[in-house]
């Protein structure tokens, strides 16, 4: 009976010994984890590919804020990826919304930046405003995708967002098409909320104008060029961006001038129209 | 030869045919006779021969502790008898020659110290076998004639000679007084030739496994310990130690095989008294309470007898500093009792000190008897577990040890609690734990020194809070995450104990440990893992 009562007090400290499971240093379970695909790489791979979620705020003034925030990355890059969201967006990325009703939301919104870490640091080094080079070399980033974050209560419009992390799609800035009622960028697209599972595309083509995403300051300008509704021919600026329709009657153009890398960047557009049948007026830029 | 085992003790015979003639001019046995007491001080120089040889002529059986009781006669004469470690000289198992090359030594050292106009003392001490040709040493036989005459050819103003081995032919047992002789008292301190032997004519001088030694070398050492201060003047003189020698030899061996009566013989002239040791000087002395029983006092943890008290008597010994098992015999009864004087002082033994124990058990353990042989410690300390959630801790218990021989069984129960932090998470971790031990210890000076291996048994909980838990939660995230575990792994450690009486010791130990437990992945599942940890701790043990 002894015998038995120590055998059995022995088992109980081994099943003891190995029940539960303790957080270990390295414990930190993910807000949310999104997937992501690299869908076309014109490219070169490097080595140290790392993905950074830059939050953008907008500040009393108008300028964008950015602050970036490391992803843990769990990646059979080139190809397919997984980023794990472990901590909150920091504080100072936080804007508060107001409904319509008067009650706030805190959220935060923020890209994915797919960069070379060039220094090696672990980290997106953002750019001040005078800045003429970059540190860190981005790659990708999905386009018209943005992180949206939700505290608090959640916006009443639009719907479909949740408290915690959403994934949105953004609608997209189009161009003026020659010939159009107006010539200024134009919204297309509504914005919708994808489930956090969606599958997230990018392209890796390192193209320079992403490197704005990396400024951690910039003051929008509103864009420039037409006023009113319709086109009136007007003297093309040299340097400026030309579509022209096909028939060569109608076109539009848009001419940006950044003054550095993080600076304000504004766009002027202007457009032309003539009836097909009239002659091209001197300096018509269509041919 | 041979030997015989009575009332639990083996007695082994000493060489019987002794025959040395010594001749004694007078035999000083009053004190009046020395009516100014001259003590040892700056201007007496002590220089001692001490002697010992278990293995004897090829014909003599071996004895069993003619060494050590060499090797104790000599530290005592350096504790109490104020002889320096460089002029007590040591020969253990020699041959004649290297006891000759020893009084060689002494014979130049007293002279030089003659030279200086200072009084030399000599001391010689041998327990082996002997006869009346002389000591025999393994290697040959030291003639008696020789000895004698190497002796005197040392300068010394007195010499006080200790023989443990052997009988004398023709002489009466105990004090005789001799012939009278002229003496001239002289203002001098006393000159000339002592000699104290272990047995007369006829008879053998004994071992004893209670005593661990021979019967007459514990008197002496008793004696010269405390025992033999009749006066209680802090004083043990050649007369005082004969009478209590004598006295306490006879009435041992009375209840053994066979009886022993030493002998005194001396030739001696000028005044005063000759002062061998001074108890008073000890640091350290133990004293039991006043009555007729026996004390036998053995040194921890060596076992060996330090020396006998009889509490109707003498009832305090100087002993050197340290750990002492006090053995209590009184008619059948038997209760033993410890006291620590590892830090010196006195030690007053009373009868509630004393717990009975079987005579068998006594006897058949002697020194080593455990007393308390139980403990309990609290401890307190720090707690390292480097690469985990929880990197430091406190640590605090308490451990309960029962110590059998040199090993201890011991069994630690322990809070561990302290701030946890993961990646994601901060909170704290509080843990139970400890488990059974085994461990060994031994004694370094006044320190115990245990090493020992266990078991850790842990049990673990954790609550952790995300740093941001109020955003966490206006996001609809979980801001918290509890869990319990269990852990299990090998110890060892190393502990230190520092004696502060009779039952407390303080402590200071530091152990290693690694433990297994299961950890939870952050994106889901476990796996098992290995957590190294370290502790240190001090503590108070109470022994019981």
């Amino acid at each position: 009976m002894r015998f038995e009562m120590q055998r059995a007090a022995w088992i109980a400290l081994g099943l003891c010994a190995g029940c539960g499971q303790a957080a270990g240093p390295h414990f930190n379970p993910p807000f949310a984890t999104l997937f992501g695909v690299i869908t076309s790489s014109s490219v070169p791979t490097p080595s140290e590919v790392r993905v950074a979620l830059v939050w953008r705020k907008k500040d009393p003034e108008g300028n964008i804020l950015r602050v970036a925030q490391k992803l843990g990355v769990r990646a059979d890059f080139p190809v397919r990826f997984r980023l794990d969201i472990g901590t909150l967006p920091p504080a100072d990325a936080m804007n508060v919304g107001m409904n319509a009703d008067g009650s706030a939301f805190h959220y935060a919104t923020g890209s994915l930046i797919i960069y070379e870490d060039v220094n090696g640091n672990g980290t997106l080094d953002l750019l001040p405003t005078d800045a003429v080079g970059t540190i860190d070399r981005v790659l990708g980033i999905p386009e018209h995708l943005s992180v949206f974050y939700v505290e608090s209560s959640v916006p009443r419009s639009p719907t479909g967002s949740q408290r915690g992390f959403n994934l949105r799609r953004e609608p997209a800035q189009v161009d003026p098409q020659p010939g159009a009622a107006t010539c200024s960028s134009v919204t297309v697209g509504t914005r919708q909320y994808l489930p956090l599972s969606s599958e997230i595309q990018v392209a890796l083509t390192a193209a320079p104008e992403l490197s704005r995403e990396m400024c951690a300051r910039t003051t929008p300008a509103p864009d420039g060029g037409c006023s009113g509704p319709s086109c009136f021919p007007g003297l093309v600026p040299p340097g400026a961006l030309v579509t022209c329709n096909p028939g060569g009657t109608a076109y539009v153009y848009k001419l940006c001038q950044p003054a550095t890398l993080c600076a304000s960047s504004t766009c002027d557009y202007g457009c032309g129209q003539r009836n097909p049948g009239d002659p091209a007026p001197p300096d018509w830029p269509c041919p | 030869m041979g030997s015989t085992r009575r009332a639990g003790q083996v007695v082994s015979m000493r060489k019987l045919s002794c025959r040395a003639r010594w001749h004694v001019a007078v035999i000083l046995v009053s004190a009046c006779l020395f009516p100014l007491g001259q003590g040892f001080g700056a201007e007496e120089e002590r220089l001692a021969v001490v002697v010992g040889a278990n293995v004897g002529a090829t014909e003599d059986e071996p004895l069993r502790y003619a060494e050590s009781d060499a090797r104790r006669f000599r530290d005592l004469l350096l504790e109490l008898g104020d002889v320096r470690a460089d002029r007590a000289l040591l020969v253990l198992g020699g041959s004649p020659e290297d006891v000759l090359r020893s009084l060689t030594e002494v014979r130049g050292r007293a002279a030089e110290i003659s030279r200086s106009g200072r009084r030399v003392l000599l001391f010689f001490y041998y327990s082996g076998h002997g006869d009346d040709d002389g000591l025999h040493l393994p290697r040959g036989t030291l003639p008696i004639a020789q000895l004698r005459a190497e002796l005197l050819q040392i300068p010394a103003d007195l010499r006080v000679t200790f023989l443990d081995a052997c009988r004398s032919l023709g002489r009466a047992k105990g004090v005789q007084r001799g012939a009278a002789f002229a003496l001239t008292a002289t203002p001098d301190s006393p000159r000339g030739a002592v000699e104290l032997r272990a047995s007369s004519a006829g008879e053998a001088a004994q071992e004893s496994e209670e005593y661990a030694g021979a019967v007459f070398t514990h008197f002496l050492i008793s004696g010269l310990r405390g025992g033999a201060d009749a006066d209680q003047d802090g004083r043990v003189t050649l007369t005082e130690l004969y009478s209590y020698a004598y006295r306490r030899t006879v009435l041992r061996t009375g209840t053994g095989p066979a009886l022993q009566h030493p002998a005194f013989a001396a030739e001696l002239a000028g005044t005063g008294e000759v002062i061998l040791t001074r108890p008073a000087r000890a640091s350290a002395t133990l004293e039991v309470p006043p009555g007729a029983d026996r004390y036998l006092v053995f040194s921890i943890p060596s076992a060996a007898v330090v020396g006998e008290m009889l509490g109707g008597e003498i009832s305090q010994l100087a002993v050197p500093p340290g750990r002492f098992l006090v053995a209590r015999r009184s008619g059948a009864n038997t209760a033993v009792a410890t006291a620590d004087l590892t830090w010196g002082g006195r030690r007053k033994l009373t009868d509630s000190d004393f717990q009975p124990i079987p005579r068998e058990e006594l006897v058949l353990r002697g020194g080593r008897l455990e007393v308390r042989t139980r403990r309990i410690e609290p401890r307190a300390g720090v707690e390292f577990a480097p690469g985990s959630a929880q990197s430091v801790a406190a640590r605090a218990g308490a451990a309960l040890s029962w110590a059998l021989g040199s090993f201890d069984l011991e069994l630690e129960a322990a809070y561990v609690g302290g701030n946890a932090n993961t990646t994601g998470f901060n909170g704290t971790e509080q843990s139970v734990t400890g488990g059974p031990g085994l461990a060994w210890h031994t004694y370094l000076g006044r320190w115990t020194m245990a090493m020992g291996v266990g078991l850790e048994l842990r049990y673990s909980w954790q609550h952790l809070t995300r740093p941001d838990s109020t955003r966490a939660a206006q996001a609809g995230f979980p801001t918290f995450q509890n869990s319990s575990f269990g852990s299990l792994g090998p110890r060892a450690g190393l502990r230190f104990s520092l004696p502060l009486g009779n039952h407390l010791a303080a402590t200071l130990g530091a152990s290693a440990a690694g433990l297994f437990h299961r950890e939870q992945a952050s994106l889901g599942g476990n796996h098992v893992v290995f957590r190294p940890i370290l502790f240190a701790t001090g503590g108070l043990g109470y022994a019981f």
